[in-house]
């Protein structure tokens, strides 16, 4: 099937890493693989559109794990704003989405390196080492950028970020 | 091929498929966007008032790789257009060799390209145009010389219309500093009797500055129209022997050198941002020249930004030209659920008035 598809020069090579990043990511943000793929499905059809600009640049997975999470936060904001079920009625699985969307918000207030490192270790899975080599900066920047990232959503969230911090590992 | 480690709920292939599909639409999208963009762009230039820019001219397509354009036939390059970039032709010249085509990046401006490169609509039937610098280099009014007169008390004197000077519009009224728009013909003065004349120290101008293309994205979505990831801009110095260009994105400023790339003429290739603009952080960019003496152009800000209030998909339009009354024009526009126009505004002098266009509507 594949065969029959055009797609640009390098797309089908990347695809599989890309995917499971940007898979892995949404898994992370929605808890839920259904929702997870149609974020992923909708991330790498972004790249597949631009990957003329993005194909061959060295940043390309961290332009998927961005992509893929503010998707991902978009969706389970969405998932907050239409749900039915009254505040005091919700579950488990709508309060991770209220969680989720806390976390989002506040994820998005911080400056942009603290930002992608946290979304790189966190949200992608991947090692200092790894989301040093994505962002091409040092190991021991990753790890500061990590310390005051952190430092900076458990200040804005409380006691809520002990329990957010488990959740996006 | 189908990995051992596949995550997905749904087959490779299938979800493959999807994307495909998926992101085919998105590049049709993006092309409908963009050729709107285009449009309200040009509709936009229509309402601010430009002169002379619509209804003249015949659509072209660039071919080829890119085009570098030019303020002038056969002089420095100030810019260029990519493959597919669709140009409105105004003007050619007496050769036949270069048509003069509208700046995207600022539509009342005129440059030029080589003619082979671009490929008319329809049959071209401009007018011979010829290349003024001084056409473009846009209403740059430094004023060379100040001059106080003080007379004997009770002299009645008249000042001449021609020396009043000012390109601020007549709606504008200052509320710091010294700003005269309408002088009378006839002014009583009485005052000490001294006169003192001032000369202002020799400084470098910046005539013009466009960016190319006149937008600079940010990422943070991922949505974004076709088009470059970076920008060119261009400034016109004239007596500087130093330029610096500095931007600030929220609590980052950052600077750099332009690299000079004709007599007066610097550019600086401006890489996009990334999320920084999305959370209501101003974008401000600003050029500040040395002459060999010493001499500083004023640190004047060139772009200042709006923000979307919403933590969502955005890009920055320098529509704008940095001369010294006028030194923002900055639209910011929303993309993704529509095209929406935030904000038009001009800075003139350090006061921020909404922008009066000749012959423009007030809004």
């Amino acid at each position: 099937m594949s065969a029959n598809l055009r797609t640009p020069t390098g797309f089908e090579e990347a695809f599989d890493g890309l995917y499971a990043t940007a898979f892995r990511v949404a898994l992370r943000a929605l808890g839920n693989p259904t929702a997870a793929e149609d974020v992923a499905v909708e991330t790498l059809a972004r790249a597949f559109a631009h990957w003329g600009k993005i194909g061959d640049q060295p940043w390309r997975e961290g332009w998927v794990v961005r992509v893929a999470s503010n998707l991902a936060f978009d969706a389970a904001r969405a998932r907050s704003r239409f749900s039915d079920t009254p505040p005091e009625e919700t579950g488990r699985e709508d309060e991770d989405v209220a969680a989720r969307v806390s976390l989002a918000q506040e994820l998005a207030r911080l400056p942009r390196r603290q930002r992608e490192v946290l979304a790189l270790r966190h949200l992608a899975g991947h090692s200092e080492a790894e989301t040093a080599e994505v962002l091409r900066v040092s190991e021991g920047s990753v790890k500061t950028h990590l310390h005051r990232g952190l430092a900076a959503m458990r200040s804005r969230l409380g006691v809520e970020m002990g329990g957010m911090t488990g959740d996006v590992r | 091929m189908m990995s051992d480690k596949w995550p997905s709920p749904s087959p490779r292939d299938e979800v493959l498929s999807r994307v495909v599909t998926r992101g085919l639409r998105i590049r049709l999208i993006n092309r409908v966007v963009a050729v709107a963009l285009a449009v309200s762009a040009v509709g936009a230039g229509v309402a601010v008032g430009y002169s002379g820019i619509l209804p003249f001219g015949t659509a072209a397509p660039v071919t080829g790789g890119s085009l570098p354009y030019y303020l002038c036939p056969a002089t420095g390059e100030a810019g260029e257009f990519h493959h597919g970039d669709r140009v409105l032709v105004t003007g050619v010249d007496a050769s036949g060799n270069w048509l003069q085509v509208r700046d995207p990046a600022a539509l009342e401006r005129r440059v030029w390209v080589q003619r082979e490169a671009v490929d008319p609509d329809s049959e071209l039937d401009t007018p011979v145009a010829e290349c003024s610098t001084d056409v473009r280099r846009l209403e740059v009014l430094v004023p060379e010389e100040s001059t106080t007169t003080t007379l004997p008390e009770g002299t009645t004197t008249t000042v001449p219309e021609e020396t009043t000077t000012t390109t601020v519009p007549a709606t504008t009224t200052s509320t710091a500093g010294p700003t005269t728009t309408t002088r009378p013909q006839t002014t009583t003065t009485t005052t000490p009797a001294t006169t003192t004349t001032t000369t202002a120290p020799a400084a470098p101008v910046v005539a013009s500055v466009s960016a190319n293309p006149g937008t600079i994205k940010e990422q943070w979505s991922g949505i974004c129209v076709d088009g470059s990831f970076t920008s060119t801009i261009t400034a016109q110095v004239s007596n500087a022997t130093s330029v610096t260009m500095s931007w600030d994105v929220g609590p980052q400023p950052r600077s750099t050198e332009p690299e000079p790339i004709d007599v007066d003429t610097y550019r600086e290739v401006h890489d996009l941002f990334w999320m920084d603009l999305c959370y209501g952080h101003p974008y401000r960019l600003s050029f500040m020249a040395v002459d060999e003496d010493g001499n500083e152009l004023d640190l004047r800000a060139i772009a200042g930004g709006a923000r979307t209030t919403y933590p969502g998909y955005g890009y920055l339009q320098l529509s704008g030209v940095g001369v010294r009354q006028y030194s923002v024009t900055v639209t910011l526009d929303r993309l993704g659920d529509g095209v929406e126009a935030q904000r038009l505004d001009v800075t003139i002098d350090g006061m921020t008035v909404p922008f009066r266009a000749p012959g423009a509507t007030p809004g």
